[in-house]
């Protein structure tokens, strides 16, 4: 048997797994381990042993516990509240200006959080009372949350760039500087989206809430300065070369404990809860990075990647067709697979392809973020979702799932703008300090 | 309804273990975020970085990360598919789930002992880092804790699963 045929057998197999739900992590693990074991019995057991060890004590990701910290010391010290409260007085007058707001405050949490489901938490928890509140639809009010959610794999700090930076051995640095204009491309697009919505069928959002004077205004947005200064000290930092992307989450997580421990917020109950979710996500995203890490070297020794190359390349698609059958093929994954998981099983197949076509990596990686995007809220298996499910517990998935479609267009065109212009991701990464 | 009493005591018991790792883990979170502030001080206030930090950082996140995964694996981490749940319901799943379990308890069980084969090498393969020449060897040994731990786990769960394979919900399922 060719090593091809063995590396064909081995992502069936893994198909398999992930159908009857084998979790993504260990699923990559058992293919990976089985698949090494055939090709190269003696050499299983040590990259194993080896892959699982050095993914746990790589620097470069001690940015996960560290930004996910933040962002759980963030939820807890009340900032994110102070951030909604801000987009509401200066947004929330205007017609479906909480939706808006919601999508502006989780943009805003989704520069303190990695992660895409504490924004869609955090900011859902916050917003969907007040857009009930003033009879929202549901539809319009559970969607603009889910969405905006997703801001936070865009929006640096990102869990998913950390990802995507270890497997293709890019600078997470870079990465989240690339995700910055394009996250404040894409909260324009959703509230483009909002505005364009309410404005064809008024009735999604009937009410609005009252006009505040600029005293108001101005007060809660000095509120907010705790977590805006946050967000400029780190991903400032980062641009100027102040601080590594991990020395920025250090501190970012130090001065959201400052805040915390300043607004008395930080109880033993609340303490407990934000290093249980760090370690939670912490599990999480290692689990899945440990499979990944014996997977890719079963994938690399089975040929699977340059013959998908030879493939490819001799169709005569050209590189932008490539990339467009690449992004398609990735949005369908989407609808079934979670965002991780595409990331950790693609990436050793598209990489050497994107390599070959001399398509930027950085640009690619944005590219990719956005479809991880889409996934969260697409339908059957968009988690996001699921959180927001989980938050209005009286909305049907349906209802929900009519409420996204607006935001998964809007996302389809950030991919074809940044297509059609990569200098909106790479505009940053390429005048930071010491970054060009 | 069976009973499940010995099994469900000794998850229980495998529970109390995983929130004492993830006790070490969540500490050794809190001094990572001390370490890194003390670094960036030393550096950029005083001018005069100590060597080594990234050491200490990279040996700490080691900690944590054993210290999550079997707490991880108990409060829903995991990330899966969940398309056959939706399309087949428990009527399925009651059966795919014990191949799932055996099947993760076998790998997560062989990579618990593929650490400890590597584990035994240590400073004669080259194990410690790179700067403070700290011994990996011990932080191997958490994470055979941790990975041995998330074993138990999945073996108690599928003798549960197993126990429980009639009622209408897996006890431990996490969804």
């Amino acid at each position: 048997m060719s090593n091809i045929e063995i590396g064909l057998i081995g992502f069936a197999v893994l198909a398999v797994l992930l159908l009857i739900r084998m979790p993504v992590g260990t699923a990559m693990l058992l293919v990976g381990t089985g698949g090494l074991f055939v090709i190269s019995p003696r050499g299983a057991l040590p990259t194993l042993a080896g892959e699982v060890f050095s993914i746990s004590s790589i620097y470069s990701l001690t940015i996960l516990p560290l930004f996910v910290l933040m962002g759980n010391l963030a939820g807890v010290s009340g900032m994110s509240r102070d951030l909604y409260d801000a987009a509401q007085s200066w947004f929330g007058h205007y017609r479906g200006g909480l939706a808006s707001s919601t999508v502006v405050g989780c943009a805003g949490f989704s520069a303190l959080s990695g992660s895409s489901l504490a924004s869609a938490v955090t900011m859902g928890r916050v917003a969907l009372p007040e857009m009930q509140r003033f009879r929202y639809a549901d539809s319009l009010a559970t969607g603009s949350i889910a969405a905006g959610g997703t801001l936070g794999i865009l929006i640096p700090p990102s869990a998913g760039f950390v990802v995507y930076a270890i497997l293709t051995e890019e600078s997470i640095g870079r990465l989240f500087m690339a995700g910055v204009l394009p996250g404040l491309m894409l909260t324009g697009l959703f509230i483009l989206a909002i505005t364009l919505l309410v404005r064809r069928n008024p009735e999604l959002a009937p009410g609005s809430a009252t006009r505040a004077d600029l005293q108001v205004r101005l007060r809660s947005l000095r509120r907010a300065t705790w977590i805006i200064s946050i967000i400029l000290i780190t991903i400032g930092g980062i641009y100027l070369g102040v601080f590594s992307a991990v020395e920025a989450a250090g501190m970012g997580a130090f001065f959201a404990f400052l805040v915390a421990v300043f607004r008395r917020t930080l109880t033993w109950a609340a303490c407990k809860e934000v290093v249980a979710y760090t370690l939670r996500s912490t599990a999480t995203t290692f689990i899945i990075l440990m499979g990944a890490f014996v997977f890719t070297p079963f994938v690399a020794r089975t040929g699977i990647p340059a013959a998908i190359v030879d493939g490819l390349t001799g169709l005569g698609f050209g590189p932008y067709g490539v990339l467009l059958l690449i992004l398609a093929v990735l949005i369908l994954l989407g609808t079934f697979l979670e965002g991780f998981a595409i990331l950790v099983l693609t990436l050793p197949l598209i990489q050497p392809l994107l390599e070959v076509y001399g398509f930027d990596l950085i640009w690619f990686g944005v590219l990719m973020v956005i479809v991880l995007e889409m996934g969260l809220i697409s339908p059957p298996v968009g988690i996001n979702v699921f959180v927001v499910k989980g938050i209005a517990p009286g909305v049907p998935m349906n209802t929900i799932f009519r409420g996204i479609w607006p935001f998964w267009f809007a996302m389809l065109i950030a991919i074809l703008i940044l297509v059609a212009v990569p200098e909106i991701a790479l505009f940053l990464p390429d005048t930071m300090f010491g970054g060009g | 309804m069976a009973t499940a009493n010995g099994p469900e005591r000794a998850l229980g018991w495998v529970d109390k273990l995983s929130i004492l790792l993830a006790a070490i883990g969540g500490l050794a979170t809190v001094a990572l975020v001390c370490v890194t502030v003390v670094a960036v001080f030393y550096r950029y206030v005083l001018n005069d970085p100590i060597f080594g930090m990234d050491d200490i950082s990279t040996m700490l996140l080691t900690v944590c990360v054993a210290g999550s995964i079997c707490y991880g694996s108990r409060i829903g981490a995991n990330v899966h598919v969940d398309v056959l749940g939706m399309v087949g319901g428990r009527r399925i799943t009651r059966y795919t789930d014990i191949v799932v379990r055996v099947l993760g308890a076998g790998i997560v069980g062989l990579t618990t002992y593929a650490l400890y084969e590597q584990s035994l090498c240590g400073a004669l393969c080259g194990f410690f880092t790179p700067n403070l020449a700290i011994p990996h060897q011990p932080f191997y040994w958490l994470l055979i804790a941790g990975m041995g731990a998330y074993t138990l786990v999945l073996i108690l769960e599928l003798i549960v699963g197993i126990i429980h394979i009639r009622d209408a919900r897996d006890p431990n399922e996490h969804t």
